[in-house]
């Protein structure tokens, strides 16, 4: 992995940039060099531009890379204790490191139960009001998305709703989720309607896949819809919620719908 | 205008304070480490700080299109202070290397006394070490001995005078710092120190180069816009553009670029245009519906 990271880096980063991180990647694995130093000079030396791995790391930037190739090249020697210094970077980092310290924590952390230091680091990503810090915690291959406890990952699903950020993007989110995080998904439904607000279209699809008491009658009122993407996003979700009283609306909605793509969603 | 506030203590302002300087056009602030009233008395609570400084302040600025830069030191006045400050020049080589840091400041002289002399000497150390421009804050009771003595201090380290920004002065002190070659800041206040009108005048006795205005905004009676108000009366006074830009942005941002961590480009381009740019999506998308 340290390899293929760090030909990634190279490619993007410039002969200076690249002869940088390798001597420092070298010097770590050796047990020399200090991180503290090293960690947080990284974007300046290869450059923040994207990275230009494959999913899911596409949002990556070259300065991720390096700060993930860092922390790896130190823990060959002594992976716990690299967890704790990767938690101590991550609290004295400004959004950049703090980025590059969650990006590798599922690199750093193969234990299925999470290690305190990666788990104390992800708590406090969750938190904070910076999206790109909240984004590298939980989107794509995010440490958090795996590792969070239930109440904390339902508390970070909800916040990513309010962020209006894909929840496509958070691995596994259809195994994890529950009968509460869908509750408490229609809770923010009945808020937004209350306020006279719209509501993202990708939560009927999660909250669909334990349906609260009232859900499918809205998801069926939502075959209505004027824009088509709530009608298609509520066709999906009937079929997941896979609740028969349903299946007559959506029948007289399919002979009636004019968007194909919706029609074809409703006859499936 | 654009305008680089070079000196602003942006930690005890309110956030609506960064949305009135974007107005009156700063696309850029440098927020120095220095005191903050109460003494600390923990290594911690400096930390803490510092880590304010390159990390929520950061992201209060951004909200409005500011770029926040900042400075870290172990400031004069809490040198003399035994409880903390050799633990915080143990902590600084770290913060000195972080992105955003342009130089180390404040250093200086609050009443010259020994411990001053020698944590001032150090942190010059300091910055050339990690490449750094130095701020120096001059003491507000008997300047004009404090500037001589800190000049007299850059000349015994053999710190490149160009690398320098003296700041708080006045019109005593000007010949003396424009003769080292060092860089001039000026602290423009509401009541007391500097003003705008004697600022102007020294414009005109003395020219522009070399000469940083900026507002301090600190926790005394202060105004984040006095960088503005001072770039208003230049032009009432009959200043070209040109010299209005280069006293307040051109100037401070030569000055910063010798940290080579300021990238004018993407100065120029706005807060995170990078990462909009890349992702397509704000880092402020939230409730926009
Ligand atoms: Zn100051």
């Amino acid at each position: 992995m340290l390899s293929e990271l760090l030909a990634l880096v190279s490619a993007r980063a410039g002969v200076d940039g690249a002869a940088w991180l390798d001597g420092a990647c070298a010097g770590l694995s050796a047990g020399q060099g200090a991180l503290a130093e090293l960690f947080p000079a990284a974007s300046r030396r290869v450059g923040r531009g994207p990275l230009g791995a494959a999913s899911p790391r596409e949002y990556w930037r070259v300065d991720d890379g390096a700060r993930v190739a860092l922390l790896l090249a130190a823990s060959g020697r002594e992976p716990t204790v690299t967890l704790a210094a990767a938690r101590d970077l991550y609290f004295s980092g400004d959004a950049r490191e703090k980025v590059g310290v969650l990006r590798a924590l599922p690199w750093l952390d193969s234990d299925v139960a999470g290690d305190p230091a990666a788990l104390a680091t992800v708590l406090d990503a969750v938190r904070v009001n910076q999206g790109e810090i909240f984004e590298a915690a939980l989107l794509d291959d995010g440490y958090g998305a795996r590792h969070l406890p239930p109440h904390e990952f339902r508390k970070a699903v909800l916040k990513a709703v309010f962020l209006g950020l894909p929840l496509a993007r958070i691995a596994g989110l259809a195994a994890r989720a529950d009968a509460e995080l869908s509750a408490s998904l229609l809770d923010y439904v009945h808020e937004r309607e209350a306020a006279g607000r719209s509501v993202p279209v990708d939560l009927w699809a999660v909250a669909a896949l334990h349906p609260p008491p009232g859900l499918v009658a809205k998801l069926v009122g939502l075959l209505e819809h004027p824009d088509s993407r709530h009608r298609a996003a509520a066709a999906h979700a009937l079929r997941l919620a896979g609740d028969a009283r349903a299946r007559p609306f959506v029948a007289d909605r399919a002979a009636r719908e004019p968007d194909a793509a919706v029609a074809a969603a409703l006859r499936t | 205008m654009r305008i680089f506030e070079p000196h602003a203590h942006m930690i005890s302002r309110v956030t609506d304070d960064y949305e009135r300087m974007a107005m009156a056009g700063v696309v850029a602030v440098l927020e120095p480490a220095f005191w903050v009233g109460q003494p600390r008395t923990r290594v911690g609570t400096f930390l803490d700080y510092f880590d304010t400084l390159v990390g929520w302040e950061r992201y209060r600025a951004a909200q409005f299109g500011i770029r926040h830069y900042c400075a870290i030191a172990l400031n004069p006045k809490e040198a003399n202070d035994d409880r903390v400050n050799e633990g915080v020049m143990a902590e600084l080589p770290r913060y000195l290397e972080k992105d955003g840091v342009l130089a180390v400041g404040e250093i200086g002289y609050d009443d010259m006394t020994p411990r001053e002399d020698r944590f001032f000497g150090e942190q010059l150390e300091l910055a050339k070490k990690h490449g750094l421009p130095a701020l120096i804050h001059t003491p507000h009771r008997d300047k004009k001995r404090g500037v001589e003595r800190t000049m007299a201090l850059l000349r015994e380290v053999g710190f490149p005078m160009e690398r320098a920004l003296v700041d708080h002065n006045n019109e005593e002190t000007v010949p003396l710092v424009i003769d080292s070659g060092c860089w001039l800041g000026f602290s423009i206040y509401p009541d007391t120190k500097m003003d705008e009108d004697r600022m102007v005048a020294i414009l005109e006795r003395s020219g522009t180069t070399r000469m940083i205005v900026n507002s301090a905004c600190d926790w005394g009676k202060s105004d984040p816009l006095k960088v503005a108000k001072t770039a208003v009366r230049m032009r009432q006074r009959g200043f070209a553009a040109e010299a209005i830009d280069r006293v307040v942005f051109g100037n401070p941002v030569e000055f910063f670029a010798q940290s080579g961590r300021l990238d004018r480009a993407e100065l120029e381009a706005g807060p995170d245009s990078d990462r909009e740019l890349f992702e397509g999506n704000s880092v402020l998308r939230g409730q926009t519906r």
